[in-house]
């Protein structure tokens, strides 16, 4: 690491030109006087080429050339030059110059208090922004994975829902091909979501430690839900391991990155992950033990039930007991159970279908796109296609598809739908009791579902425009 | 983002406004926005902010804005000399725009866009961009800048 004699930070309203012009002409303007200088830029993309504080404790002065706030109260106690950006681009020289003969001013404030300050808090939009920042990040990696796994997974259905067991009629070995491929696909759902938290917190040295903890938390079947604790505990340990190691010499600053990072960060989020997963078959077994205990019950409180464990964590634990209860009792030959399963497991995908439909203007495109190809996903019984939304607001959007879950399955069991297969979604219709009511019920379901996530989003989108 | 159907040369924009029409038209026309009159709205309301006409005749008006699909550059030559308020009141000739969509989440096109900014501080790659006489010229400076 260099020290360096200038430090300046540009910054701009909108953050896409003008941040980066005055970067580069001061850049250059130094370089013509041979003097060293670091631009930390204010942009759309957020902060880059951050100052340490350790750099700016050794700078000798520091411009600010910008319209907006750079978190100037870190240079409490520096000499600082402060201008708009557009002198920054026009009159580089001019200020590179009079950083050089002295001018500024001392800015008030000690530089003990900017000392203590922690990287989390220095996102000057507040730690709720910082959170959503990161979650979106994993969310908008994991996407692709899903989708193109998920309707792998799904064509291979259309050679049967049993194409891809060796021993069964309808086997398939290009089905059998496709479902292994997909399933590869969704495998790295999980590990990605939780790497891309991570690399959002902490860059590259989160991103390795944000894969393995995912990939811990997805092997110990702990869920999406695992994934996105173990990115925030990958992502904030990197930044707690950077802090520890601060003191350490430059020369070591290699070292750091090439095997302190990795060796200590994989090893504590392994553990870590690893001892959170271990709880997971008991929760999962409890779950299984509650859920048979309600099996004569009626069909409100059942299908109710049914319906929360399913969308809860949509391939986690708890929507696995859920699932795997219901196979069980397939195998003794109960079919009514399994169709609320189903059912609860069918909606949520189409959930988000209903909901970028029906509220175009609140979702991206990437997020319409995704809410499209949920209807092939959740009519195939792939309830992963919703986890990417649910992902991204757990806090509001898990409950809303468990309500919606909820319904459908409740319906399902008051029209006494019989689904004797564990899987394929509407593929498996042919073989249904009451196919017409299960649509149905799942319809309802997924449109309760999806009025009230787009309705959600409609609002939080307005709170971010204010 | 950028291709050589982004490039305009020999325009004859008489104002500021209608090479705003021309640059959200455009936009439409290829395919990154639906529209037009809000793209419009978007670059008319960044300019309010502060100018975006440059120096040596580069403007880089910008708009970020729901309307436009995904992100994009388009590079005007005008042959009228256009009134922007520029930095150095110079006259434009060279119009970049920048097109953003209102969600774009992710980093790699905004950084590109940040480095198409930087390149404009290149006296040697200003020079190269007012000299080219095609599309093509253009369309690798530009590359160029974006991949260094």
């Amino acid at each position: 690491m260099t020290t360096y004699k200038i430090l300046a930070a540009t910054g701009c309203p909108t953050g896409i030109a003008h941040t980066y012009m005055a970067a580069e002409a001061l850049e250059q303007a130094a370089k013509k006087k041979n003097i060293s200088i670091k631009v930390e830029t204010h942009g759309q993309v957020g902060i880059e080429n951050e100052f340490t504080e350790e750099e700016i404790r050794n700078a000798e002065v520091i411009i600010i050339a910008a319209d907006k706030d750079v978190q100037s109260e870190r240079f409490a106690g520096k000499r600082v030059i402060e201008v708009s950006v557009g002198k920054g681009i026009k009159e580089p020289d001019l200020l590179i110059e009079q950083a050089l003969e002295g001018k500024g001013i001392i800015r008030k404030g000690t530089a003990s208090q900017t000392a203590g300050s922690s990287t989390e808090t220095r996102d000057g939009t507040g730690i709720g922004h910082a959170i959503y920042k990161h979650l979106m990040n994993g969310v908008s990696h994991m996407l692709p994975f899903v989708v193109g796994g998920g309707v792998l997974i799904a064509i291979s259905f259309l050679w049967g829902i049993y194409s891809a067991e060796p021993d069964h009629v309808q086997y398939n070995a290009f089905a059998a091909m496709l479902k292994t491929i997909g399933g590869a696909s969704m495998g790295m759902m999980v590990p990605v979501l939780s790497a891309y938290i991570a690399e959002s917190i902490a860059k590259r040295p989160g991103l390795v430690i944000g894969f393995v903890g995912g990939l811990v938390a997805n092997n110990g079947g702990t869920g999406f839900l695992g994934g996105i604790i173990s990115g925030f505990l990958a992502g904030y340990l990197i930044v707690l391991l950077s802090k520890l190691f601060k003191n350490l010499p430059k020369s070591l600053d290699g070292l750091k990155v090439i095997f302190l990072y990795p060796v200590i960060g994989v090893f504590v989020i392994g553990v870590v992950m690893t001892l959170l997963s271990e709880p997971m078959s008991g929760v999962n077994e409890w779950m299984m033990d509650f859920l048979a205990g309600f099996e004569n019950s009626n069909p409100l409180i059942l299908g109710i039930i049914v319906g929360c464990m399913s969308a809860f964590d949509m391939g986690g634990p708890v929507n696995k007991a859920a699932y795997v209860t219901g196979t069980l009792l397939l195998a003794q030959g109960n079919t009514t159970f399994m169709a609320g399963v189903s059912a609860a497991c069918i909606a949520p995908p189409l959930m988000t279908t209903v909901a970028v439909l029906l509220f175009k203007d609140s979702y991206s495109k990437e997020d319409r796109n995704a809410g499209l190809v949920n209807f092939i996903l959740g009519s195939t019984h792939i309830t992963e296609g919703a986890i990417p939304f649910a992902a991204k607001s757990p806090l509001k959007n898990i409950p809303i598809m468990m309500v919606g879950s909820s319904v459908a399955a409740v319906l399902t069991y008051f029209f006494k739908v019989q689904v004797p297969a564990p899987h394929g979604g509407f593929l498996v219709l042919p073989v249904v009791t009451h196919p017409l009511m299960w649509i149905l019920a799942i319809l309802i379901g997924s449109i309760i579902g999806g009025v009230l996530l787009g309705i959600v989003q409609k609002s939080s989108q307005k709170k971010e425009q204010i | 983002m950028i291709s050589q159907n982004h490039i305009f040369l020999n325009q004859q924009c008489k104002s500021q406004h209608e090479m705003f029409d021309f640059l959200a038209n455009a936009i439409v026309s290829l395919g990154y926005g639906k529209n037009a009159r809000q793209i419009k709205k978007a670059l008319i309301q960044r300019e309010k902010e502060s100018t975006t006409g440059m120096m040596d005749g580069f403007a880089i008006p910008h708009a970020k804005s729901a309307a436009i699909s995904s992100p994009a550059v388009i590079v005007v030559k005008n042959n009228i000399p256009l009134e922007w308020q520029s930095m150095d009141g110079e006259k434009i000739h060279v119009v970049i725009g920048l097109f953003i969509p209102e969600d774009e989440a992710g980093t790699t096109h905004l950084q590109m866009l940040s480095k198409i900014s930087r390149m404009l501080m290149n006296e040697e790659k200003k020079q190269l961009i007012k000299e080219a006489h095609n599309e093509e010229e253009i369309l690798s400076v530009i590359q160029e800048s974006i991949t260094n």
